[in-house]
């Protein structure tokens, strides 16, 4: 049950598709490209995936509210968060979303764990990419409309603490919705799952490199 | 007259949506509707009676969300739930019923999510046993996604209550749920498991429902529920609204009727205007049950198998007889290589596999159990729980996701009663051995008499005849040449007799001949010319396939031998074992060209199947620790080297592994017991709480490459488990991994009580969120950024 209007968008046939340059890169290839032999691969996992993903996607319209500093109310409670206040600040609403391609992924992956290690990474990398593209796909349309709104944010960004992932859920009705579940240590299940608030009617600004937000220096992706 | 009376005789008529209805009356944002059951006693009422007043048949509490994972005080909520409902009936008047509802407990269950089967069927208890103590007359599971948690579901409601059981399920426009199941698959299982009604709600409009509906009613035999939604939702000023009004859904309701639905109501969106005017225009129609289905049915958690059309493969290869590597694989709990005979199985063209994991040395219903659970998870195919032990039958059907076959029973008095009980609660077919008293019958109307005596059997327990397969036992024609031909005449008169199918174990025909697959073949042709249904086989056999193919093609079973021409067009005449077509020269130091190095290049190269071949020829004619030596580790310290340096990516050095795991299989054979030493023994997992084990799957592919034994705990251990394991088996090393913050906790907890025991054991650790400050906050003895520098780390370890 959501307090939240929430709309479901389900995918149409053909609607989503893996974003190679992308699965490459979350593949560790930072300036490489990978060998005949990978690339055959990573096609072949393409083709498996792509017959079993199928996306869904669910959303709803927020007011946005920074009762104080470092504060964020997004309609579910206040967040403390320097991080997504840092990010929101100026809007006057947001759209929060889930997004899935399904447990396809999850099995594929599995499956291939077990018998050829190497794809079951491929396609776990395939799929991540697949539900980003899908998240643009809604993130697009849903904004198509606004002349003014800034990208994504997830919880588990900066400082914007995973336990939302809750108030995510609940609001959204993800389980309902969409098939999406949590487990008790906040992780999605299907896996390729997203949720993300998009905040609407601030200057644009580019938000797009993830990378200043995170606080991760370690990760192998940081620009 | 009863709720099942009611069914029978007539349509009845669930209410409509609760949820709306609720936030009209105010229900705010965040407030649990459950809680309404109490604070707003006048409210529900009011909507139960305004249900009962559009003609409703079936009031359904306001309990959907009503679990202990939400609610402390649940034996209040539901017990004033029940009244409410009561409430309304008594001042309504009339015999109405009342039906418990239970909705989805919003966790996705093991293996694919974190929540026990079995905890997910005690919580579903707690409920029933409350809701069945206030005297509600029928248990309603509804909004359904996933067939496990269902199964979950019935269970609970079946050992909880002796009410009956309706059960909806969430289907999309493509009709399958969200994990994946069919109107077949879940028909098998559902009325397998005894419910009483099946059918669907929510998510889809009638409009969308009309064309399931037949997909459905095809494949049950009991009363078909459908509680559709106000069409589809849209917003309009902000307001989720449904695209269709009371008469549209009203309309289309009669269209559903018109399919074979015969219980139906609504759900999100549907008001009592809606279910008024369903009962006006439905209540006049034709009743008529689905009719009774006589099919033999199995299935799994995305789709059913049906025996009788064509012939049903079920492979036999995870199976210890007669396979000393298979035995192995079970002593030393080596899953991957019982999981990699399902998977390929299923490749070969398979349709059910068997499994067998009997030894006299290992505690089988364990072994059943992780080994149905694990192969669930990654094949799709029915299982054929093969156990002579009733116990780990059992705990396999219970923990089976879908309707299993099993095998087997036979016509002595001792297995019927152990087997029956089971079939009959957890709903299986099972394979019924014609073996009695005195053994197995020398003639055919000796094993037809068997045969009959376990189907008339079956019936008392209440099992019905379709769901008993007659295997008329194939007996070596080495010791009686007149074996196949009784096994045959068997086939036929208990088939004609008794109107069941058959099976059988073809291979045994040719026990102790040579060339077996020759005659087993031609056995396998016979047969099935002669009726059988189901053969247990080995799909890997390309005499066996030949034949399954040819026969499917030549009695019209294959549709312009479509499946025929796909399957002979791609047999070619064996390729040789020899090198690739291309030569490819060798980038960089250390790459070996391939005319030089075969082995090392195929290695570099992640060519797992020709490693195989190439190392199976060179140990004919080199000492095996040469080829270990000179080529193998060589090739992986290249690629391990490449992958350090940013040359070799992540895949590739899987690929690699892969190839080399290929080349040691081939060498290990040559090798003599001394030889085969290794290096050390490491406990991998990922900690509990973490369901990601991607990045514990590759440390464990490259650190067995290495030399290592690998104990494989696999993911979500709790951190006792782990101790445990490294208590009875004195790991010194131990890599625990961990995706997210929130699973670093448990990581730290189970290096506590690592460093409790009474063992010495070092820690390294590694995952996405891991640095080298968290690893040494939570006290790790090492932290390893990728995989090769946990092997990297092993190796320094063992060494001194």
């Amino acid at each position: 049950m959501s307090d939240f209007t929430v709309e479901l968008r389900i995918a149409q046939k053909g609607e989503i598709k893996t974003v190679r340059q992308e699965a490459v890169r979350y593949l560790g290839y930072k300036n490489a490209n990978p060998d005949d032999i990978t690339e055959k691969l990573i096609s072949e996992c393409e083709k498996e995936l792509l017959q079993v993903i199928s996306g869904r996607a669910c959303y709803a319209h927020t007011n946005v509210k920074f009762p104080s500093e470092n504060v964020v109310d997004l309609g579910f409670g206040e967040i403390l968060s320097k991080s997504l206040h840092k990010h929101l600040y100026g809007c006057h609403s947001a759209i929060l979303m889930a997004a899935t391609i399904g447990i396809g992924t999850d099995r594929l992956t599995a499956k291939y764990s077990r018998i050829k290690p190497a794809k079951s990474l491929i396609i776990d990398a395939l799929g991540s990419s697949a539900v980003e593209y899908w998240c643009d796909v809604v993130e697009q349309e849903l904004t198509k409309n606004e002349k003014l709104h800034c990208s994504r944010f997830s919880a588990g960004y900066g400082d914007f603490s995973l336990e939302h992932q809750k108030d995510f859920a609940r609001c959204l009705d993800i389980s309902r919705k969409l098939g999406v579940t949590l487990s008790d240590t906040l992780l999605m299940t299907p896996a390729k799952s997203v949720t993300a608030v998009i905040g609407l009617g601030k200057n644009t600004r580019t938000c797009g490199n993830k990378c200043q937000i995170c606080t991760n220096q370690n990760c192998i992706y940081r620009d | 007259m009863t709720i099942l009376e009611k069914i029978k005789s007539s349509v009845t008529y669930f209410d409509g949506g609760m949820g709306t209805m609720l936030q009209e009356r105010g229900l705010a944002p965040g407030e649990l509707p459950e809680l309404w059951n109490i604070s707003h006693k006048d409210d529900i009422i009011a909507i139960h009676r305004a249900y009962l007043e559009s003609g409703c048949d079936i009031l359904t509490t306001n309990t959907f969300g009503a679990n202990s994972l939400k609610f402390e005080n649940l034996s209040e909520i539901i017990t004033a739930a029940v009244e409410n409902a009561k409430e309304a009936i008594n001042t309504f008047g009339g015999k109405k019923f009342i039906a418990y509802d239970i909705g989805s407990l919003g966790k996705m269950l093991k293996p694919l999510g974190d929540l026990d089967f079995e905890k997910a069927v005690s919580l579903f208890s707690e409920g029933i046993k409350i809701a069945a103590g206030c005297g509600v007359d029928l248990i309603l599971i509804e909004t359904m996604n996933d067939s496990y948690e269902t199964k979950a579901a019935v269970l609970a409601a079946k050992e909880s209550c002796s009410l009956p059981i309706f059960v909806t399920c969430v289907y999309d426009e493509n009709a399958k749920l969200m994990t994946g199941a069919d109107p077949a698959a879940m028909a098998a299982m559902l009325e397998g498991l005894g419910v009483d009604a099946l059918g669907m709600n929510c998510s889809l409009g009638p409009a969308q429902m009309v064309n399931i509906v037949p997909k459905i009613v095809s494949e049950t035999s009991i009363p078909v529920i459908v509680n559709p939604n106000a069409g589809l939702p849209k917003s309009v000023n902000g307001k989720t609204v449904y695209d269709i009004d009371a008469e549209q859904f009203s309309n289309y309701m009669v269209e559903i009727v018109k399919q074979g639905a015969t219980i139906i109501g609504g759900c999100c969106g549907t008001t009592p205007e809606f279910i008024r005017k369903t009962v006006e225009k439905t209540c006049g129609l034709p009743f008529k049950l689905p009719k009774k289905k006589n099919h033999t049915v199995v299935s799994s958690y995305t789709h059913a198998v049906k025996v009788g059309k064509v012939p049903v493969l079920i492979g036999e290869r995870i199976n210890p007889t007669g396979k000393s590597k298979f035995k192995q694989a079970l002593r030393e709990n080596n899953l991957d290589y019982i999981l990699n005979e399902g998977i390929t199985q299923q490749e070969a063209g398979a349709d059910i596999l068997d499994v067998n994991v009997g030894l006299p040395e290992i505690d089988e219903p364990a072994m059943m159990t992780s080994v149905v659970t694990e192969l669930q998870a990654v094949s799709d195919l029915p299982l054929q729980i093969d156990t002579v032990d009733p116990i780990a039958m059992e705990k396999a059907m219970r923990i089976y996701n879908g309707k299993p076959l099993v095998n087997s029973v036979n016509g002595k008095p001792e297995s019927m009663s152990a087997v029956f009980p089971l079939v009959k609660k957890y709903g299986g077919a099972v394979i019924a051995l014609t073996i009695g008293k005195s053994g197995i019958p020398e003639t055919a109307e000796g094993r037809y008499e068997i045969a009959k005596n376990i189907v008339e059997e079956a019936e008392k327990w209440g099992i019905d005849r379709r769901n008993i397969i007659v295997d008329p036992l194939a007996m070596t024609i080495s010791s009686d040449t007149n074996s196949a031909n009784v096994t045959l005449e068997s086939i036929k008169i208990i088939e004609e007799r008794l109107g069941v199918h058959t099976s059988l174990g073809v291979s045994n025909i040719s026990f102790g001949l040579p060339n077996r697959d020759f005659v087993t073949s031609t056995f396998f042709a016979v047969a099935l010319q002669s009726g059988l249904d189901c053969a247990i086989m080995n799909p890997f056999s390309f005499e066996m396939m030949k034949i399954y193919h040819s026969f499917k093609a030549l009695k019209g079973m294959d549709e312009n031998c479509a499946e025929y021409i796909e399957y002979a067009s791609a047999i070619t005449p064996q390729s040789s074992t020899g090198i690739s077509q291309t030569a490819v020269s060798a980038k960089g130091s250390g790459m070996s060209a391939e005319n030089e190095d075969p082995l090392k290049y195929a290695i570099i190269k992640g060519l797992k199947e020709k490693s195989g071949m190439i190392a199976a020829e060179l140990v004919k004619q080199n000492d095996p620790l040469d080829v270990i030596n000179n080529q193998i580790i060589p090739a992986l310290n290249t690629v391990g080297k490449g992958f350090e340096e940013k040359t070799v990516f992540l895949p590739q050095l899987l690929m690699s592994a892969d190839a080399a795991k290929e080349a040691f299989e081939s060498v290990k054979a040559a090798l003599s017991q001394t030889e085969r030493t290794s290096k050390g023994k490491v406990i991998l997992a990922t900690v509990k709480g973490d369901i990601h084990d991607i990045g514990k799957n590759i440390v464990k592919v490259l650190l067995s490459n290495y030399g290592f034994d690998v104990i494989d705990l696999g993911k979500d251990v709790p951190p006792e488990v782990i101790r445990d394991c490294a208590v009875e088996n004195k790991i010194r090393l131990v890599g625990l991994s961990a995706l997210m913050t929130t699973t670093v906790p448990a990581m730290e907890e189970t290096i506590r009580l690592l460093r409790e025991s009474d063992i010495e054991t070092k820690v390294v650790v590694g995952g996405a969120v891991l640095t080298q400050e968290y690893a040494d906050m939570i006290g790790a003895d090492y932290y390893a950024k990728d995989a090769m520098e946990t092997v990297r780390f092993a190796e320094s370890f063992f060494a001194v």
